[in-house]
């Protein structure tokens, strides 16, 4: 199965990375979400995965019997979704704004509208 | 404990003052001078008692602590400091008249509690700290009109100076403390090169050193109160004091030795070339460092005498002459000496006030100044000898132009005041204490100096400080320069016409200080150059940049861990797992060439919702949970935000798409092939069987992953939950501004 998640991690990232190379600044959002996506099933994968076996001690039991899935794992990535949701709420926001005040979706033409710094005398 | 406490109190009163004197400035003042007199009193009380120390744990694991030794050379910095800063508080709330003078007593204070922390420190890093404290407040008093721009550049010079300086000087702490296994500087019993030459670096930048000597004249664009302190006693004595304090371990170090030298004659024979008085004592200030440097370079017990001698001399002559150079400037509006003369007759108490400290400067019996050169001739010999002879003739033209020049020579204007006994009174009593102290000199010497030279070098020194010696060398040398420096003085007009000519004569281009500042700008630019290379104004190049670089560090990874990749076999998949993954797979792909924003959002959900049941048939029913409900919650939101843009227009060319593909196929083999690889290594997490025995005892709960978030990692939790509170208050703030750029209000 891991075999299958890898090739699956793979199309993620490089459906991701295109995404935000595109000139759109939309794009750019949809492929930050797929980048998050693809990390969390990374992380996942590589903590080695098992079927059936949540980490959930059995009731009357006080240590969880062998085999688990990785909790410490499980817990990293519950922490990564949320926070990449938050910085996806935010840049959609920022987009959004930016969209209102160019009138422009492409970065390119975005980053024109920014002044040169001038070169330290 | 006392020490501890009372520099704990002067920061809060640095605090408290400048508050305080916008209640009552009197008030404020006499409490500020208070606290100084307080230090000298107690630093009184401790002559003749054996070391004081008091240390504290600061990192007791790597051996550092808040430590304090205060031995009879640091009392002598210690009484110096607290002593010439009682008259500094007092003349600094004159001098600022009706202007606000609370944060100049406030930075005074602060800075005089940080040179207190140095020269009584006796933990490396204690002392580091308190060095870059002292340098800190000399920025904020060097710029302390800080709506003048010559003030905040001088400033940023002298920070920038004195900070590489604490750098190098970090450093050399640093590497002394692990070659000796201790940070106790008392304990430190060698020193390699390599740390003798970092901390002599930092030395220098501080005790304005040739050829880092160039920030000291420019700081005299603070206020003379300020000038008189830090550049007097105090601050630039930091560089001269850790030599000092070192020089046991040190010995003779021929360098340091004739760099003092070089410093010494330099800044003499600048000082003739200045017009204005607080330059010409500035300068003078340097070539007196210089001296001390030198003598602390010998390692002698006569030069160890010479330099204690010298270190005390300065410090009551110099602080006056600063402070009547301040005054001089206030009676007659200017500083320019060529501007002033008789000034002897409507300010004659400053006058021969003057004149005592310009003779103990230029070592004239029977004032301090002479024993301190009797014994610095002493301590001398052969080509430093001569070198010092120079120097001091120098220096006896230098007192020559300051004291003589301004007041007996020539006609007051008629406008000049004569000055109250409360303004003068400090530079009379400290000249006063020049001419007590060379005829009192046994007394002063078994007391206090004699101990202060015996720390100095380490070992005991029996010789006696005494006013006649006899005739001998030294008497001779001390009558010598005398003589070329009176008749040198009675060139000195030529003399600084000549050197001033020089100066014009040569091109802004040389100096160590066009130097420096052109390396500066160097820096600034080059570092502006870089960033336009590495961050691009567009930040789509930008990206791709990142991906490149990430691509190329993977790749230089396995290239050499010679791509380690295994298969780990774990569940067999079924139909279904294949099923949702290919399904993800290609709803991402499609993902890119559908043209509506609402369809791509869509078959985002569709990956979203895959991954979801993935999570949930492989044991992870949390994140399946998380998962799905920031999955909706993302959906609604771009649907939300988005749904009334226009659709995409395809604007990239076919290269670049190409481009974009290679390095999007790219990154994710290498991301797929970091996770075979990580497959490489065995799976014994020793960190999750700890979560999985202690949950239950432990947290009390059965849920693991829960007990991680919520009690094991609570604290990262806590963090991720002021992320989404930052990220919720930035969402907020932008939606209203877009209402309200709407005319609706929020």
């Amino acid at each position: 199965m891991e075999t299958v998640l890898t090739l699956m991690v793979v199309a993620l990232y490089a459906a991701g990375v295109y995404l935000m190379l595109r000139r759109s600044m939309v794009k750019l959002l949809f492929g930050l979400a797929l980048l998050s996506n693809a990390t969390n099933l990374l992380i996942f994968t590589c903590a080695r995965i098992i079927g059936g076996r949540p980490p959930l001690v059995e009731p009357g039991q006080t240590v969880l019997a062998a085999p688990y899935a990785d909790p410490l794992a499980q817990a990293l990535i519950l922490t990564a979704i949320v926070i990449s949701f938050a910085i996806l709420a935010y840049a959609m926001i920022l987009v959004r704004r930016g969209y209102d005040l160019g009138e422009a979706d492409d970065p390119d033409e975005l980053s024109k509208a920014i002044p040169e710094e001038a070169r330290p005398e | 404990m006392f020490l501890i406490w009372y520099l704990v109190a002067c920061f809060g009163s640095a605090i408290v003052v400048p508050v305080f004197s916008n209640v009552s400035r009197k008030a404020a003042a006499w409490f500020a001078i208070g606290i100084a007199a307080l230090g000298f009193g107690w630093g009184v009380s401790l002559v003749g008692s054996p070391v004081t120390s008091i240390s504290l744990p600061w990192l007791p694991d790597y051996g550092i602590q808040f430590a304090f030794r205060l031995d009879s050379y640091s009392l002598l910095f210690w009484l110096l400091i607290t002593g010439i800063g009682v008259l500094v508080l007092d003349y600094a709330d004159k001098y600022m008249g009706e202007k606000p003078a609370g944060r100049l007593l406030g930075w005074l204070i602060a800075f005089m509690a940080s040179m207190l922390a140095v020269v009584s420190a006796d933990d490396a890093i204690t002392l580091f700290v308190a060095w870059e404290a002292t340098s800190l407040s000399s920025f904020a008093l060097i710029s302390i009109k800080f709506t003048d721009e010559k003030s905040r550049k001088s400033a940023t010079q002298a920070l920038l100076v004195t900070g590489m300086g604490g750098l190098f000087l970090f450093g050399g702490l640093l590497w002394a403390g692990v070659e000796n296994n201790t940070f106790q500087l008392s304990q430190i019993s060698s020193l390699s090169g390599l740390a003798l030459v970092l901390i002599t670096i930092g030395c220098f930048a501080k005790s304005a050193q040739w050829p880092l000597h160039f920030w000291l004249p420019n700081a005299m664009a603070a206020p003379t109160p300020v000038s008189s302190y830090l550049h007097s006693a105090t601050m630039v004595k930091a560089g001269v004091y850790l030599l000092g304090r070192l020089s046991p371990v040190m010995g003779f170090q021929p360098v340091i030795h004739w760099f003092g030298l070089i410093t010494a004659f330099w800044g003499a024979t600048l000082a003739l070339g200045e017009r204005d008085l607080k330059k010409i004592l500035a300068w003078s200030t340097v070539a007196a460092l210089g001296q001390m440097v030198a003598l602390v370079g010998l390692g002698t017990e006569t030069a160890a005498k010479a330099a204690v001698l010298l270190i005390f001399a300065h410090s009551l002559y110099k602080a006056a002459l600063f402070m009547g150079a301040g005054l001089i400037e206030k009676a007659t509006g200017t500083r320019d000496m060529t501007q002033v003369g008789g000034l002897a007759k409507p300010l004659r108490p400053l006058a021969i006030a003057f004149a005592f400290a310009g003779l103990s400067m230029a070592g004239f019996p029977p004032l301090i100044g002479f024993v301190a050169k009797e014994a610095a001739l002493e301590a001398f010999s052969g080509l430093s000898l001569a070198v010092f002879v120079a120097s001091s003739a120098l220096g006896c033209v230098v007192a020559w132009n300051v004291t003589y020049l301004p007041f007996w020579r020539g006609e007051a204007p008629e406008t000049v005041q004569s000055l109250k006994l409360t303004e003068w009174g400090g530079i009379g009593l400290l000249s006063g204490l020049s001419l007590a102290f060379g005829i009192a000199i046994p007394l002063i010497g078994g007391a206090l100096l004699g101990p202060a030279a015996s720390s100095l070098s380490g070992s005991e020194i029996a010789k006696k400080f005494s006013l006649w010696h006899g005739f001998n060398f030294a008497l001779l040398f001390s009558v010598l320069v005398l003589v070329v420096g009176f008749l040198l003085a009675t060139q000195s007009l030529w003399i600084r016409t000549t050197i001033e000519g020089v100066r014009k004569r040569l091109t802004p281009s040389t100096g160590w200080e066009t130097f420096a500042k052109n390396g500066l700008k160097a820096i600034l630019t080059s570092g502006w150059d870089f960033s336009r290379v590495v961050i691009k104004t567009s930040f789509r190049q930008h990206l791709e940049l990142y991906f490149v670089a990430f691509l190329g560090l993977g790749l230089l990874i396995f290239l050499l861990k010679g791509f380690p990749i295994a298969f780990w076999h774990g569940p067999t998949p079924t139909p279904i797992d294949v099923a949702l993954a290919v399904f993800a797979s290609l709803a991402a792909i499609a993902a890119l060439f559908v043209p509506s924003r609402l369809g791509t959002v869509t078959l985002l959900g569709i990956v979203g919702v895959s991954i979801t049941l993935t999570y949930v048939k492989f044991s992870a029913p949390d994140l399946g949970l998380t998962q799905v409900l920031v999955e909706t919650l993302t959906v609604v939101l771009f649907v939300l935000v988005f749904a009334y843009l226009p659709r995409f227009t395809s604007i990239s060319t076919k290269s670049q798409k190409v481009k974009d593909l290679a390095l999007a196929l790219g990154f994710g083999s290498m991301m797929g092939a970091l996770m075979l690889g990580v497959f490489t290594f065995g799976k014994e997490s020793t960190i999750s069987n700890f979560f999985a025995e202690q949950s239950v005892p432990g947290a009390k709960g059965s849920n693991v992953v829960n007990t991680i978030i919520v009690d094991f990692r609570a604290l990262d939790t806590f963090g991720e939950i002021t992320v989404l509170a930052v990220a919720a208050m930035g969402v907020h703030a932008l939606v209203r501004l877009r209402l309200q750029s709407q005319g609706r209000t929020g």
